[in-house]
């Protein structure tokens, strides 16, 4: 799933551990979630989006979805 | 992230109270000598095991019982791939018993293992249907 932390983060010169510490999760599940290799659960994706001030739709995009 | 402050310590713990009561029993039954290098292997064994939990990594994350949710799938996708490989060898394990003409009991017995925790699995984690 494509979605759009990565854009965000840098944006905001967050750094993933940062980003990280802030959603309770590790610093290699965020660098997943930005390589797309991972899609978050339902509560993570709108921890994420509330953490960027957004909505989950505008940060995830599933029409994008690559094959796992 | 589950975060147990105390949590990376548990496994090594364990490990040193286990392997006292190894030393110990070996102690007692083979005396000191055959008994240090046990208490030796669990002391290193925890150590190491701490040491690692203390890893910025998926392992170390692992180790030191703080694990997100990716964690946690990656951690049931290893253990299930564990569970498989359990299978197939217990298979394999039970045709070579078989060509041997050795018992096969102990392989009956853990290919009976992951059939019925696999049922288990299925009751405890699966869906009952709709109400």
């Amino acid at each position: 799933m494509r979605n759009r932390v990565r854009e965000e983060r840098t944006q905001r010169g967050i750094s993933q551990a940062e980003i990280a510490a802030a959603l309770g999760v590790s610093r290699q599940t965020v660098i997943s979630i930005e390589n797309g290799r991972y899609s978050p659960s339902l509560p993570l994706a709108f921890r994420i989006a509330r953490f960027f001030d957004s909505t989950v739709d505008k940060m995830f995009d599933p029409e994008d979805e690559v094959d796992p | 992230m589950k975060s147990a402050k105390h949590g990376r310590l548990t496994a090594p713990a364990m490990m040193i109270v286990g392997g006292a009561g190894f030393t110990a029993a070996t102690a007692a039954a083979q005396g000191w000598e055959a008994a240090i290098p046990i208490a030796a292997l669990a002391v290193i064994a925890a150590i190491g095991y701490y040491v690692w939990g203390g890893r910025d990594s998926d392992l170390g994350a692992m180790l030191g019982r703080r694990v997100d949710e990716r964690q946690i799938l990656i951690r049931a996708r290893a253990q299930s791939l564990a569970g498989v490989a359990g299978a197939a060898a217990g298979l394999v394990g039970y045709m070579v018993a078989v060509a041997l003409k050795d018992p096969v009991w102990p392989f009956v017995l853990i290919l009976g293992v992951e059939a019925i925790t696999f049922i288990a699995g299925l009751a405890i984690y699966g869906e009952r249907g709709a109400r």
